[in-house]
């Protein structure tokens, strides 16, 4: 479950391009088929096999059904895992969701005041075909590593619209939060001239 | 009841079939197959976020999945 503040909203989802899906997708598709090229193919090279395999009824077609389910299923815990990996931006932050597996998932939050710059690279024929690329958010923070994305879709319009996401919190938060410190700084200052020493 | 069927291998490997064997078999996959649809409608519903690609596949798994169903459930039964 994502958590928002009460005035923040999803406005972009940022997700690997749709191709890095499609060739996953293939693999399933070339699973579901291959056991009717292999039944093809085992009935002409050992077509002696066969009138034992049709021999018990459905049996086949049953295990056959058994097998689509597997593939079917698997490939919507690929789906699954492929919507579930995504950058959501805010108003205020991007919420970096990594969904590695169905029992694996991080969530990490970057204000956008910590952002220093962001890469974009787009490397090969079919990324800068497809317009896919990897985009990296450098951080300010020190504990906190750099967010990335692998093969994200329009990658350009992505930082772009972080730049300007981020320009725009910069107005908004940054002179406030300013104010704030300052007059907590001031509070702080005067509660320990108050204070007694800890002996 | 029908009877045990033989399936025979090139190895001459033979296996009595019973149908009871297979609706064995064909329960035990569902019971896994209803856990792990179970793990994704949660994931779904919990960390969607009414995704677009999410309703699409709340939509069309389990269609396609009672489809699949009900035809190993026909081939089973013609066995």
């Amino acid at each position: 479950m994502l958590y928002l503040d009460p005035e923040e909203h999803v406005i972009l989802e940022v997700r690997k391009h749709w191709f890095v899906f499609f060739s996953q997708a293939f693999f399933y598709v070339f699973a579901a088929v291959a056991p009717l090229f292999l039944y093809a193919g085992i009935s002409k090279l050992l077509p002696a096999m066969v009138p034992y395999v049709s021999s018990v009824g459905g049996l086949p077609l049953f295990l056959y059904c058994l097998w689509l389910l597997l593939v079917w299923i698997s490939f919507f815990v690929q789906w699954t895992k492929y919507y579930l990996q995504v950058w959501y931006v805010t108003e205020k932050r991007i919420i970096d969701v990594d969904q590695k597996g169905l029992f694996n998932r991080t969530v990490s939050n970057l204000r956008f005041d910590k952002i220093q710059d962001i890469t974009v690279e787009v490397r090969g024929f079919v990324s800068t075909l497809l317009n896919i690329g990897d985009i990296k958010v450098q951080t300010a923070a020190e504990d906190s590593g750099d967010f990335s994305m692998r093969m994200a879709s329009q990658p350009d319009k992505v930082r772009s619209f972080i730049f300007s996401q981020h320009n725009t919190a910069s107005e908004k938060f940054i002179p406030q939060k300013h104010v704030i410190d300052a007059d907590e700084q001031i509070k702080t200052n005067a509660t320990n001239k108050e204070k007694p020493e800890d002996i | 009841m029908n009877p045990p069927q033989t399936l025979t291998t090139l190895l001459q490997f033979n296996v009595e079939l019973a149908p009871w064997m297979l609706w064995a078999l064909f329960g035990l996959f569902l019971f896994g197959y209803g856990i792990l649809s179970c793990i994704l409608f949660y994931h779904w519903i919990v960390y969607g976020m009414k995704s677009k690609g999410i309703l699409v596949a709340q939509f069309i798994f389990p269609l396609g999945s009672a489809f699949l169903i009900y035809m190993a459930f026909f081939t089973i039964r013609s066995f």
